[in-house]
């Protein structure tokens, strides 16, 4: 899994590729939250999952925690391009209430 | 086409994606849709997680990962012999877990009751857990010649009347291609098998806990304990609505469930 934090129009975009699981979640969450707090002036943030090739709960787990701490900040966060795989886990979770899909 | 495979690995997280792919490679015999693959895949990594985390949280024990092809459907058994689960019935609630300060979702054992097209969970403290997931495929199962585990009867059926040593059991070996892992299935699960008899067992809520293999006759189940604990998933039950940090979130696993 890889993580790459790039900030545009005063917006964190979080790119994932690759498969987010209990084995890649430890690295991934240290990524993300190193970007978000390097970032912290954003005005708002965007998880890209077009790279994600699987993903499990972990993923819902993982995007709710950056969410909190996003939250933390004050930056709202949403999703963009996920595929029909990770779209099927992330809708069960209810995730979207909280993190919209762009 | 009949066909089986069985895989044990120790519970490390590195061996995830091995495990799920190797499901998935087998699974390739079946034809399924890319979807269908997903799902399968998706249902694995789920149980082998919980495996890792639950089932041996503080030292990697061994998983046994038993699957089995039989005409359009594959059955899969994901054995551990860790912690065990003292609830079966509130471990397999929507968003419930023990480990929340971990980023734990809870959502594990309700994504595989959604992607499979059964599941059911056998449970005992201390003895391990074994679940049993069968996901049938729309368009799968093409025959491709003469599956020699045909004459061995329904999928994952323990091969109790079969002595170790007889040629059956040999070329059953060399049919699954691993004669060391055949031969290293777990004694006490045959032991377990030969006085479960699940047909007659019922849930703790009374609840009959019956499992059928396609053809109609019944999967004997081969629980490491006897399955007293076994709860059957509660079925397109609407899910509650609950974030992990307490905030509102609306499921829609309902709906995901009923669409499978």
């Amino acid at each position: 899994m890889q993580v790459v934090g790039k900030v545009a129009e005063n917006t964190l975009y979080i790119f994932l590729s690759g498969e987010l699981d209990e084995y890649s979640a430890p690295a991934a969450r240290r990524q993300a939250d190193e970007a978000i707090d390097a970032n912290a002036a954003c005005e708002r943030a965007v998880f890209d999952l077009s790279g994600v090739r699987f993903m499990d709960s972990t993923g819902i787990g993982f995007l709710v925690g950056r969410y909190k701490r996003l939250r933390r900040y004050g930056i709202p966060a949403a999703i963009q391009s996920v595929d029909l795989a990770a779209d099927k886990v992330l809708s069960m979770s209810g995730v979207y209430a909280l993190i919209p899909k762009l | 086409m009949n066909n089986r495979m069985t895989l044990e690995l120790p519970s490390l997280s590195a061996n995830g994606p091995f495990a799920r792919d190797t499901v998935a490679a087998f699974c390739a015999q079946l034809d399924p849709s890319l979807d269908e693959l997903s799902d399968v895949k998706t249902a694995v990594s789920e149980a082998v997680t919980n495996c890792i985390v639950h089932a041996y949280p503080d030292a990697p024990g061994m998983v046994r990962i038993e699957c089995a092809a039989e005409r359009s459907a594959l059955h899969i058994r994901i054995i551990d012999y860790g912690r065990g689960i003292a609830d079966v019935a509130r471990a397999l609630e929507p968003f419930y877990t023990t480990l929340e300060s971990e980023e734990r979702s809870g959502m594990g054992f309700t994504i595989m009751q959604a992607f499979m097209s059964e599941l059911s969970v056998y449970s005992e403290p201390g003895k391990g857990t074994t679940v049993s997931m069968r996901k049938e495929f729309l368009h799968g199962g093409r025959a491709r010649g003469e599956g020699r585990a045909q004459e061995n009867g329904p999928a994952l059926r323990e091969e109790g009347g079969v002595p170790p040593n007889s040629p059956a059991r040999e070329e059953e070996r060399a049919a699954d291609g691993c004669a060391a892992r055949a031969a290293a299935r777990p004694e006490r699960a045959e032991g377990a098998d030969a006085g479960a008899s699940p047909e007659h067992e019922k849930a703790p809520d009374g609840g009959k806990m019956r499992e059928k293999a396609p053809d109609g006759e019944k999967m004997r189940e081969k629980a490491p304990d006897g399955g007293k604990t076994r709860e059957k998933a509660p079925d397109g039950e609407k899910m509650r609505e609950m974030a992990p940090d307490g905030e509102k979130m609306r499921g829609a696993g309902a709906k995901v469930a009923d669409a499978r």
